[in-house]
């Protein structure tokens, strides 16, 4: 397999409300030389949008808030229908550091996988609250139920290959999409697998996110589709 | 037999409203799986209009209830609840239908050219 040269990827960060970090964390992504940045703006009711293309990055407008599962769903079918060979997803709160999407590149190419899932549970050093820890270790014995054994099922730092573009039909709005995109992942027997990263926490970053009531409603809607796809 | 007020315009009212619902399935502006909740409840009322204290009665016996009004409150709060559960299965999907609309509608105006396609 040729090296994956940072042309190739496009990187997609689902945000809502994210003015306040979103231009520096397009600016990092530029500094670590990715050129292909869209922002997929999930209806935010402040200058995300504006600042976003003040800063030399694209948007993908969602014209009303429907959640981080559509802007991710946006996000794939752009990919799909522009026949992107790479897409990364990341969050855009600037907890994930640009420059391990390499270390996401080379786990790929290593284990020839359709999906890389950064995660935090790999790497002890990720100092992570504990109860998004707490929230995390739940989330992930949902996805056991899909019989897939992945360590962060929730982190939102994910690259896809073509197969995984082409293929992952994903049908959720909310959070439960990370979820989803894991056991779907396992049905179609795509190669997943993670590789450490490093978050970076802060008090704006940790009051986005998952918390517990969104938890409980994501496993709801998790068993519901779960159910209605049987 | 002394039939009442109700018992007229209550059975006239539902066969209209069925009429009308099979009106709108011939003319293709809905579905029998969107008429047939209605349309049952529309009989069930009639039936009850009907034979108020034949039906009643049944409905207590059956449901091992002591009053029949007791009964026919029950199964009211049975169709009142599967009537929540319809419209929040309708509700949903309707949300469902938003998002997608969303999606494409920002693919759509998102600039081509820009993205080099």
């Amino acid at each position: 397999m040729s090296m994956i040269i940072k042309d190739d990827l496009w990187v997609f960060l689902p945000a809502y409300n994210e003015a306040t970090v979103v231009r520096d964390v397009i600016k990092e992504l530029k500094s670590c030389g990715y050129k292909n940045i869209i922002v997929v703006d999930d209806g935010s009711t402040d200058d995300t949008r504006k600042f976003t293309q003040e800063a030399g990055a694209r948007v993908l407008h969602l014209c009303l808030n429907r959640g981080v599962g559509a802007a991710t769903r946006a996000a794939m079918l752009f990919a799909k229908r522009e026949g992107l060979e790479f897409m990364v997803l990341m969050d855009a709160d600037g907890q994930h550091y640009p420059s391990e999407i390499e270390k996401l590149t080379d786990e790929l190419q290593k284990q020839k996988a359709d999906i890389v899932i950064g995660s935090r549970f790999l790497e002890q050093k990720s100092k992570m609250p504990f109860s998004r820890v707490i929230y995390n270790k739940v989330a992930n014995m949902f996805t056991y139920f899909g019989k897939s054994t992945v360590t962060d099922s929730q982190s939102g730092f994910r690259l896809l290959n073509k197969v995984a573009i082409d293929n992952l039909e994903l049908e959720l709005d909310a959070y439960g999409i990370c979820t989803e995109m894991v056991w779907k992942a396992n049905t179609m027997k795509l190669n997943l697998v993670e590789t450490p990263i490093k978050v970076l926490y802060t008090k704006y970053s940790q009051s986005k996110g998952q918390n517990l009531m969104k938890g409980l409603q994501t496993a709801y809607r998790l068993i519901k589709n779960r159910l209605y796809e049987h | 037999m002394n039939i009442r007020t109700f018992q007229i315009i209550i059975p006239i009212l539902s066969v209209i409203f069925i009429l009308w619902q099979l009106w709108r399935i011939y003319t293709f502006k809905t579905k029998w799986k969107s008429v047939w909740p209605g349309a049952l409840f529309a009989v069930f009322i009639s039936i009850i209009a009907l034979f108020p204290d034949f039906t009643t009665n049944w409905l207590a016996k059956t449901l091992d209830f002591k009053s029949n009004v007791n009964a026919i409150i029950f199964v009211l709060i049975g169709f009142l609840f599967g009537a929540v559960i319809i419209l929040y299965d309708l509700y949903k999907r309707q949300q469902k239908t938003i998002t997608k609309l969303t999606i494409e509608l920002s693919l759509f105006m998102a600039d081509k050219d820009d993205f080099g396609s």
